[in-house]
């Protein structure tokens, strides 16, 4: 896969489509040829004054010049995001950070996301499909309003295991719950995990188990995103600080702390 | 005839543009977005006697126009500076200013005995550090001990020597003029203003080490004027710095007092930043008819 080279751009928003429970897909015309999903990118909206930092936001999906993000609002930063209307532009600096390895070459390869963790995933679906490889996604969110992309998964042929913690959709329960059933016996070749901490905490555990090549995108507050700051470290297997925005966001599972 | 360089006494600077010490690593990471030697130097991350681990996170938290960090000074140590990081800066030609720190006056010295040995151009003396041997004191916060710690490195010493200072004190002027008399050949100010914020939820403080140091815009008027008063007192060159994002903020700084400037904070928001104010100087200077950036330093009026 051809690796873009990192840019800061003033980028036009083609669009931004409200979805349910206040989370949007944004898309910018960034030109980048390409990212790894797992990959990156530092948001900046210049209207809004107070704001200082960059937001980190994953992204989803590449089509031709126009990169999709998915995010959700949560604070006064993705608040203002959210209120850009198309044709405005917005700074993204990006691709940053390593994404998720092997997508073409495993051939069982899953996918454990949780919450708005299934962003990279939508990208990685294109490329399985592209590839010919089947794809399936372990999918836990917190209620129905929360699950997203699911036209899109079915239109790339993903296999959907969903998990609610409410019920609303899917098994009733943790998406381990689910993953645990369905790999009673056995194990999956390799699994890229995107969530919140203590999902990737879970799925790290699990896959030592089971003895599975586990790869682990962490969500991290970011200060700069190029590693210069050092505000979103990690704890490697030593005991040092490493940087998630330079020597990850995707680390394998073993190689980190968490 | 146009210089744009910049002479703070033995130290030549191509430009007044320099990159504030932990907010340009050890010039590799930006390399991508210019060429590190365009700036007229860089303050590396601050290094220690030995290599320093760092707080635990959470390590910084957004503020109304700034932020505030406790990274815990998290560095590779000196000698592995000077062995992995500096061969880089030096093929490049990056004028290099070693931001050095000790937890004590011995660590101090040993550090600046093995940079005398190396090609670096300068030091800055980071003497906002606690002094372990007298009880945690911070180096900077004491006019003596800043004295002590700058006339005993100045010793071992021989380049430029350049200390920053502390705005977590009562008279940063009184600082200054103690370390000027110790033999500093130049000051740069400021460095971080402590700071706290608290999760009203948890009733905790928002970073692990409880309080840190703010940066940003939000401190640009505080540096300004510790500029403007510090450059009243003493003789040698000051280096501003403080939430420095446009041109207008340079300007600012300059008339105060400033001989040159750093960039911090905004390295992280916009990494190309420092070239682009370096272009836009450069531009500003030309157009309003000066031969050079020394023509603009001091220039205050009604103060």
């Amino acid at each position: 896969m051809k690796a873009s080279l990192i840019q800061d751009r003033l980028c036009d928003v083609v669009y931004q489509i409200p979805l349910s429970a206040n989370y949007y897909r944004l898309g910018l015309h960034s030109q980048i040829d390409q990212f790894t999903p797992g990959q990156f990118a530092m948001l900046a909206v210049p209207q809004i004054a107070g704001v200082l930092l960059r937001r980190p936001f994953s992204l989803a999906k590449q089509d031709g010049p126009i990169t999709e993000i998915l995010y959700k609002v949560v604070g006064k930063g993705t608040q203002a995001l959210s209120q850009v209307d198309v044709g405005k532009k917005i700074w993204m600096l990006g691709p940053l950070g390593h994404g998720f390895n092997e997508i073409e070459k495993i051939n069982e390869g899953i996918a454990v996301a949780g919450g708005y963790g299934i962003a990279p995933f939508y990208e990685l679906a294109q490329i399985r499909k592209n590839a010919q490889k089947p794809f399936t996604i372990y999918y836990g969110a917190r209620t129905q309003s929360d699950l997203l992309y699911l036209e899109q998964f079915a239109e790339l042929g993903v296999t959907l295991k969903i998990s609610t913690e409410d019920g609303s959709m899917g098994f009733h329960g943790k998406i381990t719950d689910l993953l645990n059933q369905d790999f009673a016996e056995r194990a999956p070749q390799k699994i890229w995990s995107c969530g919140p901490m203590g999902l990737l905490s879970a799925i790290k555990k699990w896959s030592a188990a089971k003895q599975t090549d586990v790869e682990l995108s962490i969500e991290e507050a970011m200060g700069c995103g190029t590693g210069i700051c050092l505000g979103c470290v990690v704890k490697d297997q030593n005991g040092q600080y490493i940087r998630a925005c330079k020597e990850g966001p995707v680390f394998n599972g073993a190689s980190i702390d968490v | 005839m146009f210089d744009y360089s910049v002479k703070l006494k033995n130290l030549k600077l191509k430009n007044p543009v320099i990159a504030a010490s932990g907010t340009f690593g050890y010039g590799e990471e930006l390399n991508d977005f210019f060429p590190v030697e365009n700036l007229g130097a860089l303050s590396t991350k601050g290094l220690s006697l030995k290599p320093r681990l760092g707080n635990p996170m959470p390590r910084i938290i957004e503020t109304p126009s700034g932020m505030i960090n406790a990274i815990g000074l998290q560095n590779v140590g000196v000698e592995a500076f000077l062995e992995k990081k500096l061969p880089l800066l030096e093929k490049r030609q990056v004028t290099v200013i070693a931001n050095i720190f000790g937890n004590t006056l011995e660590e101090y010295i040993e550090i600046a005995k093995i940079l005398e040995s190396s090609s670096v151009a300068a030091i800055e003396l980071n003497i906002s550090c606690p002094n372990v041997k007298a009880g945690g004191m911070e180096f900077g916060n004491d006019p003596k001990m800043a004295a002590v710690v700058t006339e005993e490195v100045r010793k071992v010493f021989s380049r430029h020597l350049m200390v920053k200072l502390s705005p977590n004190v009562t008279s940063i002027v009184e600082i200054a003029k103690k370390v000027e008399a110790a033999g500093a050949d130049s000051l740069s100010l400021i460095n971080t203003v402590t700071a706290m914020v608290i999760n009203t939820q948890s009733k905790k403080p928002m970073i692990a080490n409880g309080v840190g140091g703010l940066s940003g815009p939000a401190i640009r008027p505080i540096a300004v004027r510790m500029v403007a008063q510090t450059y009243q007192a003493v003789k040698i060159p000051i280096v501003g710095i403080g939430g420095i994002t446009e041109l207008n903020d340079i300007l600012e700084f300059m008339i105060a007092g400033a001989a040159a400037i750093q960039i911090g904070t905004s390295n992280f928001t916009k990494p190309k930043i420092a070239q682009e104010l370096i272009d836009q100087l450069q531009n500003h200077l030309k157009t309003e008819g000066l031969s050079s950036p020394q023509e603009l330093v001091g220039t205050l009026e009604g103060f």
